[in-house]
């Protein structure tokens, strides 16, 4: 754990007011095509208002935790565990995210074949602990499940998936 | 009624429908057995391969999903002391001590039976319970079903996750998310940001897959090093390792916690994990015995693993009722129905007259094969909990990706699975909890033009809406409801000042 632990909420708050004033303001140039009192603006606009409202009390919450914690002399140096490992094993979840990230923007262009091969070792070598971490078996699985997978996919659930580079 | 009964197990005696039903109950309790899968993303990953099939084909393959993944938690509960699902919680409290006391056969045998128990109960009270609630319910006007999807987004944000605004800002955040697409009634396109692919709004399936499968591989990356140490106990059984007089003497436990958990099912927002602890506690304070609870009570593992599986039925009702999912898997099973045609809703139960009788089958002959598949399989399935999660994990967010792309064909849904991922991922690292934000994310076209309806009705005055009885009761009950679950936090909150100061002088 870090320093940021204690700043989720009054974050999350900040990010959530500039959201709701923002889609506020966005909402005034949605114009209903017939004349209604109660346009397509004002859900949006009662969704604004009350996140705002939410926000700020979050806000508060947050902030004034936080100085109850500082009084009391614990936020600095939070205990916690620290992470543990190798520089993949410390950062496996966020590493994860990323690769995930990445997959999804390489589906098409790249191909499901290849992509999902790529993706499945890069995230197998991720996920694994250093000591479990053997390369070869992680390629082989890579590329047999997803010629396996499109395959079924494409012969059970016609399924076309993008073929990408191989196309 | 015994006619459409049999009807309704009819249209589900067929080969394939046999078939999905039991692929889904053995992959449902692989799903349940794994900690750190869900029954959420068991039914997510197989809802795309559903959408070329005869609807009640669909049903079996989903209600096997459900039944199976919901009954799976026991083990790791039992053999581990790890919760396999939160709502095994409960079942941790008895089940280890029974196990480490040499009598896992024992509690495995009798947490399978009773789940089967659970379950039962609770389908026949869908089954009773359903179709008066939809008479009912076929009298809303928009401003009943708006005060009814109102109550129900209220209740999931005070009640679950550990604090009031936080939940409440989770169901705005899902809100949100609804808003974007074209909006409901005139069609006025809203929050595209200039793309056309968002012209119908966020594609369903993606979002849903995206949040929940991608942030519990993210979760499961970050080993925690207390599981991998972890052994499963050994443990025998022989039959169901219960007798038939003990499974007897505890009908009048089973039954009770049954109840609660029904009960707790229809209310939105409580789930298996709430149900399981309130059966423990009545358990509990029904007992003549309350110092053996905690130490290796049958009574209350029977409480716990009863109770968790009536939510079951008591957690469709509303959903076939109303329209109105309470939790995040009927949330899924709310899409799965819409995908086939079948829009949940009031008018539901009276142009699919055979559709309660149709679940009501797949529910039962679900939770019979998982008797069997239980007794029958439990050796193997206590091997999963030692399944190497670097190889399964990865492999489910490629086949959810394929899912997500599968629903319309078009890459874009990938990105947007990818994009909700990240979502997810931030708000369960800001504790942000889940249910909420999905639940109003499929809710939030529903509450838009009821609430428009509404006011056109009464010429844009709310409090005109609190002139309709239905309404009325939902808002009080709502307003009860979060006012007593405030109540109750600033009690814990003082009793764990008082505790930390009691200790510190």
């Amino acid at each position: 754990m870090n320093a940021l632990t204690h700043w989720k909420d009054v974050i999350s708050a900040l990010v959530l007011i500039v959201v709701s004033i923002a889609m506020f303001f966005a909402s005034n140039g949605l114009e209903a095509k017939t004349r209604m009192d109660i346009g397509p603006d004002f859900m949006p606009k009662l969704v604004a208002v009350l996140t705002l409202a939410l926000s700020v009390v979050l806000l508060v919450q947050g902030l004034r935790r936080n100085r109850a914690l500082r009084a009391a002399g614990k936020l600095p140096g939070q205990a916690g565990v620290p992470r543990q490992g190798d520089f993949l094993e410390r950062h496996a979840d966020w590493l994860s995210l990323l690769l995930i990230v990445a997959y999804t923007f390489a589906f098409e262009p790249l191909g499901y074949l290849v992509a999902t091969a790529c993706y499945l070792f890069l995230q197998f070598t991720v996920m694994a602990k250093a000591d479990e971490r053997r390369y070869l078996p992680f390629a082989v699985v890579a590329v047999a499940v997803s010629a396996l997978s499109y395959y079924v996919f494409l012969r059970l659930f016609y399924v076309f998936l993008p073929v990408g580079l191989l196309g | 009624m015994s006619d459409v009964i049999w009807t309704g197990f009819a249209s589900v005696l067929t080969f394939q429908a046999l078939a999905l039903n039991l692929f889904g109950v053995v992959v449902g309790i692989i799903f349940g057995v794994i900690p750190g899968l869900s029954a959420a993303t068991a039914i997510a990953l197989f809802l795309p391969i559903t959408f070329g099939m005869e609807p009640v084909v669909a049903i079996a393959l989903m209600m096997g999903l459900y039944i199976g993944a919901s009954s799976g938690g026991f083990i790791a509960a039992i053999l581990l002391n790890i919760p396999g699902k939160p709502s095994a919680v409960a079942t941790t409290f008895d089940g280890y001590p029974l196990a480490r006391d040499g009598q896992a056969g024992r509690a495995l045998g009798a947490s399978v039976v009773f789940s089967f128990i659970g379950g039962l109960i609770s389908m026949f009270a869908m089954l009773f319970i359903a179709p008066p609630l939809s008479d009912l319910a076929m009298r809303f006007g928009p401003i009943e079903y708006f005060a009814a999807t109102f109550a129900a987004l209220m209740l999931l944000g005070s009640l679950t996750g550990d604090s009031l605004v936080k939940g409440l800002l989770a169901g705005l955040i899902g809100l949100m998310l609804a808003l974007v697409g074209s909006a409901p009634i005139d069609y006025t396109p809203r929050f595209d940001f200039g793309l056309y692919q968002l012209s119908e709004g966020f594609p369903q399936l993606a979002v849903l897959v995206g949040m929940f499968a991608i942030t519990e591989v993210v979760k499961a990356a970050r080993r925690d090093p207390t599981e991998d140490a972890a052994r499963p106990l050994e443990f025998r059984m022989r039959g169901f390792g219960i007798s038939l007089k003990e499974t007897i003497q505890q009908m009048p436990n089973a039954i009770r916690s049954s109840v609660i958990g029904i009960f707790i099912g229809i209310l939105p927002a409580l789930g298996g994990t709430a149900a399981s602890l309130v059966a423990y506690t009545a358990a509990k304070n029904a007992s003549k015995e309350p110092q053996k609870f905690g130490k290796g009570s049958m009574h209350g593992l029977v409480a716990s693993e009863t109770a968790n599986n009536a939510v079951i039925g008591g957690d469709m009702i509303p959903l076939l009722t109303l329209g109105i999912p309470g939790d995040v898997v009927t949330a899924l099973l709310l899409g799965a129905l819409t995908l086939h045609g079948l829009t949940p809703g009031p008018l539901l139960l009276k142009t699919h007259g055979d559709l309660l009788y149709a679940i009501f089958a797949a529910l039962m002959i679900a939770n019979a094969m998982m008797l069997v598949v239980q007794f029958f399989g439990i050796r193997v399935f206590v091997k999963l909990l030692v399944i190497k999660k670097y190889y399964l994990f990865p492999i489910i967010v490629a086949m959810c990706a394929v899912g997500a792309y599968s629903a319309n064909n078009v890459a874009f849904d990938v990105v947007v699975f990818g994009a909700f991922g990240v979502v997810g991922f931030l708000l369960s690292f800001t504790g942000f909890p889940f249910a909420p934000v999905i639940v109003g994310f499929i809710l939030g076209p529903l509450l838009e033009i009821n609430l428009r309806r509404g006011l056109m009705l009464t010429d844009g005055n709310f409090l005109a809406f609190f002139q309709s009885p239905i309404a009325l009761v939902f808002f009080a009950t709502a307003a009860l409801l979060v006012g007593a679950t405030v109540r109750y936090r600033r009690r814990l909150a003082r009793a764990a000042v008082e505790g930390d100061s009691a200790s510190r002088y």
